[in-house]
């Protein structure tokens, strides 16, 4: 079944914010990571089989501008909780990686308009001692290297769009690196985490799936199980035969797990 | 004009194979391949070189760079500090202290002061923004580099201006009590450089009337970045920017023929030589998406052929006469009155480097003095 994408843009605190959406049924507000911001991926279209899906791509990423006063994920999390104030209702928030450290800090700051939460190989928190980094510097590698940290099947990255990428022209380059200046700019120190976070997350009283990549190398599976026993009642669920990207490396395993958390909780 | 004599005072005696095994000399290379004993003896013999170059008559330039075996001038206020008391009439150019990557600018603003006043107003304080690599060693936000440069830049010149306990919160910086004792020597406060290689703060420096300094540019390229300062100058309605205001930096060497001198030179490029692996050198958010997107597709900067280097003016080597010949061109062709010379790096030794100096100073630099602004040419 083919699903037919709208493209918008909403203004959200002045700020002009590119957005695609497509499908019917609850809203869904889907936060990517820093692999992306521009361009419709399968569980995209999956998901929109079920949800009415709005995906922005985040201020400083695509097609959306990045505000002068936005300098950390605090101002990322209140601007979003902005935009579901914006649709009203109540909105269920998916966020992915470096999105989903977004929505966390939606959530342990108002969970008014957030109906239920999935945090898929999300970052953020800080559990481990200072001598150790729980989140891989991906931002200093090269595609192959950093596709052989973050792929289950390093040679099924291939098309990620990432420096160093084969085939990647110039101008499809300065994209990539427009979403990823956003993210040192967001994430630079502490490095893509926020050391109060942890701590915060008992605040998060909705009904939450904690999914990861089985084979995470950018954050491993028992990072995720940090945020699962810091979120009460939540749920933590492994998807198989893929790494830091299960959304695109396992799209079906993937929309199935979200579905079927979502649906089973409505 | 005035020339300065320049070492990045590098570490060269490394296993053969470091670079390709760890990617990189700086950032990442452990400093258990920095031995001390030889740290000592490097260190010592650039500090003479430097001391040399004043019994010369040439100026001395330092600069600092972290975390690299290309460049164990770590602090440039430390060893500017160390040849102030064994030097008594050489200017110092600090290029610089990189200001974004400083937890703390009153403490430069200090340092550098303390040296001005110990030196009886030798310095010359270069403020830089840092280059990429320098991002990961202080940790600092790339993304902000420049915002935190220029912050750091107001306060300190408030600092070096205001003779008065001062209020500061900026976005980056904040003092409740600031009042850094000493002031500078020099008053207001000393001259001030800025470094730079493409258009984008070429702007701002000309608006303060800041020398403006270019490493191993391309001289078409450093022509138009002097152009760009020029127009500006016209636009902002002050006076036509003399060579004062420019200073470029060469890989030199003085031979005594041409021959021997293309031959010998070519130790220099053990600097351009080094691997760069973007990453660590080009931080996401320190320069423009757009401008990144096109230094990542084209990798020619490093990769020119010795005789381009040459025709670029990036290196600058020959005989006497050759460099007499050279160096008029070059201020032809860019106007700059402040001639900065990369006279060592990599292998080259202590003797390889005073020959050079020497030769250039006892029969270059007397034919090329007077170009150039008086108050450059006789001080």
């Amino acid at each position: 079944m083919s699903v037919t994408w709208q493209e918008t843009h909403r203004i959200i605190d002045d700020v002009k914010l590119f957005c695609r959406e497509a499908g019917d049924g609850p809203p869904l507000l889907v936060l990517h990571g820093v692999d992306g911001g521009e361009g419709v991926l399968p569980f995209h279209d999956g998901l929109a089989e079920r949800f009415r899906v709005l995906a922005p791509s985040l201020p400083g990423f695509g097609r959306s501008e990045l505000p002068g006063w936005m300098d950390s994920v605090d101002d990322l999390a209140y601007f979003l909780l902005d935009l579901l104030e914006g649709l009203g209702g109540e909105t269920d928030v998916l966020g992915i990686g470096f999105g989903g450290w977004a929505a966390a800090e939606m959530a342990v700051r108002s969970q008014e308009r957030l109906r239920r939460l999935v945090l898929a190989d999300a970052v953020g928190i800080k559990v481990s001692g200072r001598e150790s980094a729980d989140i891989a510097d991906t931002l200093v590698l090269h595609h192959d290297e950093a596709a052989r940290l973050a792929w289950h099947d390093p040679a099924a990255a291939a098309g990620m769009r990432w420096p160093g990428a084969p085939g990647l022209g110039e101008a499809e380059l300065a994209g990539v690196l427009h979403g990823l200046q956003t993210v040192s700019l967001l994430g630079w120190k502490p490095f893509m985490h926020n050391p109060k976070l942890l701590r915060r997350l008992r605040r998060i009283a909705i009904p939450t799936l904690i999914l990861w990549g089985e084979s995470d190398r950018v954050a491993s599976p028992d990072y995720g199980r940090a945020f699962h026993r810091a979120i009460p009642g939540s749920r933590f669920q492994l998807i198989p035969r893929a790494g830091h990207y299960p959304h695109r490396e396992r799209p079906d395993a993937f929309v199935r797990a979200v579905t079927t958390f979502l649906e089973e909780r409505a | 004009m005035l020339a300065y004599h320049f070492t990045e005072m590098p570490y060269p005696f490394l296993p053969e194979d470091a670079e390709q095994r760890y990617g990189s000399l700086r950032i990442i290379l452990p400093n258990k391949h920095f031995d001390p004993k030889i740290g000592h003896e490097l260190y010592n013999r650039y500090l003479d070189e430097h001391e040399y170059a004043e019994e010369l008559g040439l100026e001395i330039m330092l600069n600092e760079h972290h975390q690299t075996a290309t460049c164990i001038d770590a602090i440039c206020n430390i060893s500017a500090a160390a040849l102030i008391r064994r030097t008594q009439r050489a200017k110092i150019l600090l290029l610089g202290n990189p200001l974004p990557h400083r937890e703390n600018p009153l403490r430069v603003a200090e340092e550098v002061a303390m040296l001005d006043v110990i030196s009886g107003g030798r310095i010359i304080s270069g403020f830089v923004r840092g280059v990429g690599s320098e991002i990961h060693p202080a940790n600092t936000n790339p993304a902000q580099n420049r915002e935190r440069f220029e912050e750091a830049h107001d306060l300190i010149i408030k600092a070096w201006t205001t003779h008065e306990v001062f209020h500061w919160e900026g976005k980056h910086f904040h003092f409740r009590y600031a009042n850094p004792w000493p002031r500078p020597y020099q008053q207001p406060h000393p001259p001030i450089w800025i470094t730079g290689s493409t258009p984008d703060n070429v702007p701002w420096v000309a608006d303060h009337q800041y020398t403006f300094a270019t490493f191993l540019t391309p001289w078409d390229v450093a022509r138009r970045l002097f152009d760009i300062y020029r127009a500006r100058s016209r636009e902002r309605g002050f006076p036509e920017p003399g060579p004062d205001k420019f200073a470029y930096l060469a890989l030199c060497y003085t031979g005594e023929t041409d021959a021997r001198a293309q031959d010998e030179a070519k130790k220099l490029l053990w600097y351009l030589q080094r691997t760069r692996p973007p990453g660590f050198f080009q931080p996401h958010g320190y320069q423009p998406a757009a401008a990144l997107a096109r230094a990542l597709s084209d990798t020619a900067k490093y990769t020119r052929s010795w005789e381009k280097l040459q025709a670029d003016g990036v290196v600058l080597c020959g005989s006497p006469d050759t460099m007499i010949r050279r160096v008029r061109e070059m201020h032809e062709r860019l106007g700059v009155g402040h001639f900065l010379m990369m006279n060592q790096a990599g292998f080259m030794t202590a003797e390889e480097t005073r020959r050079s100096m020497e030769l250039f100073a006892r029969e270059v630099y007397p034919a090329i003095r007077g170009l150039g602004e008086p108050q450059c040419a006789d001080r």
